[in-house]
């Protein structure tokens, strides 16, 4: 594969998890964070210099949206919610991943 | 609706940079104290807490820089950095970028030029109410006279009994003698039928024209103004009807002026009535003036003419009548000549496009290695392409805007050259939709064949880029293409050289018919006599003879005649 694609894919997925975290409530940046690797129990690490470039692109895209809010020790945080569109989204992505996901199982089980 | 609140947001980014970088800041540094809280929940020092969370959190300035591009609020700057490389880079080719403003320049400015020419002599509407419905009535004899001026006497038999017209006007051009106050002038003027304002459609804006009584000899010492005249020579004052001015010698007085846009026929400035004399009415074969009709609604031009050729042998033994429209009598010489100088244009345009074309691929196949290098750095092909398209731009609008002075130079050349045998020459102003029909034209060339070295990267072979990039044609496709537009140029620029040999052979011809007699240091005056006091022929004699004797004495002349 080009060098181009494997960001992409990755990107994606990454894109997805997010919006999964976000599924479950709205929630900053940080929170976001914390909730992907603690439904991950623990297996993943999130690297989080690319969380909000991540965010921001879904932002972009229309599928999140924030606004700024003070948090629980009272400093402005922004927080971010699914939209509707992004609700959509996860559905599309979470279908592509389970395809996906098989698709790798399938090739991987013949011995 | 997406598209438009991100434009929205974009734009606000770009007003509020500064913000967006203290947003970005702001949740970073919130991001990064609550993991400092949660280090120090879990037991770490608060040295050490600060420490790992800065530390997983990753490079702080790479974020903000991701972060801020991605809200978006660096296109501007962007755009200046290309705007910038732009020029440097076609400094370093003065070659290029000098071949392509010029060949740019050339194609916009020769094609707007002439089509700002051609607009203002042949489409613009003639000034007059319903112009199609006019026509001018000629006379010919065939074969030495095809096209003449028709008599008062053939004028009035029309206006009796032709039936095809609500009403038929005549006119002749004059020049008249200015005397007023210390500043005498000739101006070019007319003596029109009463009736030829009011049949053109044209009404005065100050006063009122001629009524039927001032259209007899004697009793037409009045005259109408025109616009510019009335600007010039009476300050545009509005208690001017009434006075009088002294004009061949005569005192006449002012009953109106006309509209600005009036100036009928060619550059009249002041009209008289006509006011026939008894000489003018002797014989049916004075021909001295021009008639004008306007055909009753549904009457055609050709059964006009048909009534015409029943009517004249009536009238005339020799002499036949002719209806011609408006546009034809004023215009009608001259289309052809234009319309070949319009085509000649056109073809420089399209040399010029094909040039362009030439010249940018050929450029891209220099630039490969640069491109091979840049995406091998990480660039997006989007960024590249965004690169080429504003070098691109850039060309296209210095070119572009060389093109529009030369336009408006050409036309400010030609407003100022004399040619009366061209009606409304003059008149010529730039024309907006040619100017930007070319405009566009140019800048698509340029931006098609511009970006012709980002679009073939879609595969990056980078190394064999880098390696040889710069020296290798480019390719079997694009070696074909590039010869494909050099031998259409060449076919153009062949069409384009032959046309204008014949073209210039033609006018050296023109200008070679020998006069008869030898024009050199030789000066030609015309003297315009008032009536009032030369009307008879013997007086114009003796004007004559005292002038040769005077001038006679003069040193300088050789010879007088």
């Amino acid at each position: 594969m080009a060098v181009k694609d494997k960001t992409d894919l990755l990107q994606g997925t990454f894109s997805m998890l997010i919006l999964k975290a976000l599924s479950l409530g709205p929630m900053h940046g940080y929170g976001v964070g914390q909730r992907i690797m603690q439904l991950a129990e623990d297996l993943l690490r999130v690297e989080e210099g690319s969380l909000y470039p991540a965010l921001y692109r879904l932002e972009e895209r229309g599928w999140i949206e924030s606004e700024w809010v003070t948090s629980e020790n009272n400093r402005p945080a922004r927080f971010y919610r699914l939209t509707r569109a992004g609700r959509k989204q996860l559905q599309v992505e979470e279908e592509n991943c389970r395809r996906f996901v098989l698709a790798i199982g399938k090739v991987m089980q013949t011995a | 609706m997406r598209l438009l609140r991100n434009l929205f947001r974009r734009v606000r980014g770009l007003v509020r940079a500064e913000t967006i970088h203290r947003e970005i800041e702001e949740e970073a540094r919130f991001h990064i104290e609550m993991r400092i809280e949660e280090n120090i929940r879990r037991g770490m020092s608060p040295e050490e807490a600060r420490q790992d969370a800065e530390r997983r959190f990753g490079n702080l300035t790479r974020v903000k820089e991701r972060g801020y591009d991605v809200r978006g609020g660096r296109w501007l700057e962007t755009l200046w950095q290309d705007l910038r490389f732009g020029t440097r880079m076609m400094l370093k080719n003065p070659g290029f970028t000098l071949v392509a403003i010029i060949t740019l320049a050339l194609g916009i400015g020769a094609t707007t030029a002439m089509f700002s020419v051609v607009n203002s002599v042949v489409f613009q509407p003639l000034p007059f109410h319903e112009p199609d419905r006019l026509v001018m009535l000629e006379e010919k004899w065939l074969p030495r006279f095809p096209r003449f001026e028709t008599s008062p006497l053939d004028f009035l038999s029309w206006k009796a009994e032709c039936q095809s017209y609500v009403d038929i006007g005549a006119f002749v051009p004059v020049f008249f003698n200015l005397s007023e106050g210390d500043q005498p002038e000739r101006l070019a003027g007319a003596r029109v039928s009463a009736n030829l304002p009011g049949l053109l459609g044209i009404s005065p804006i100050l006063g009122r024209g001629f009524t039927a009584e001032e259209d007899t000899a004697g009793a037409n010492q009045v005259a109408l103004l025109g616009h510019s005249l009335w600007q010039r020579r009476f300050g545009a004052d509005p208690q001017v009807i009434g006075r009088t001015v002294r004009m061949n010698g005569v005192a006449i007085t002012v009953v109106g002026v006309m509209p600005p846009e009036f100036r009928f026929p060619i550059e009249a400035e002041i009209w008289m009535p006509m006011g026939f004399t008894p000489e003018e009415i002797k014989s049916r074969n004075n021909h001295f003036i021009w008639a004008v009709g306007r055909l009753k609604p549904g009457v055609t031009p050709q059964q006009a003419q048909s009534e015409m050729d029943l009517l004249m042998p009536r009238l005339q033994q020799n002499w036949r009548g002719q209806v011609v429209s408006f546009a034809n009598h004023y215009i009608g010489d001259v289309r052809l000549t234009l319309g070949v100088l319009l085509g000649a244009a056109g073809l420089v345009l399209l040399i010029a496009c094909v040039n362009i074309a030439n010249l940018l691929i050929t450029r891209g196949t220099t630039r490969q290695r640069e491109i091979a290098l840049r995406t091998a750095l990480g660039a997006t092909r989007g960024r590249i392409v965004r690169q080429l398209m504003t070098e691109t731009t850039l060309l296209s609008f210095l070119g572009g805007a060389s093109g529009l002075l030369l336009a408006l130079g050409t036309i400010a050349l030609v407003r100022r050259i004399p040619l009366p045998a061209i009606y409304r020459f003059e008149e010529t102003s730039l024309d907006l939709q040619a100017l930007a029909f070319t405009f566009l034209l140019a800048i698509g060339t340029g931006a098609l064949f511009g970006l012709s070295p980002a679009l073939r990267q879609s595969r990056p072979d980078l190394q064999d880029a880098l390696k040889t990039g710069g020296r290798v044609a480019g390719g079997a496709a694009r070696t074909r293409i590039r010869n494909v537009l050099v031998i259409a140029e060449l076919t153009l620029a062949v069409v384009l050289l032959v046309g204008a040999g014949l073209l210039l052979k033609s006018l050296w011809r023109l200008l070679d018919v020998p006069l008869g007699f030898n024009p050199q240091n030789v000066l030609a005056v015309a003297i315009n006599l008032p009536q009032t006091t030369y009307r008879e022929p013997f007086q114009q004699a003796q004007f004559t003879e005292r002038l040769l004797d005077r001038l006679k004495g003069v040193p300088g002349p050789e010879a007088v005649g």
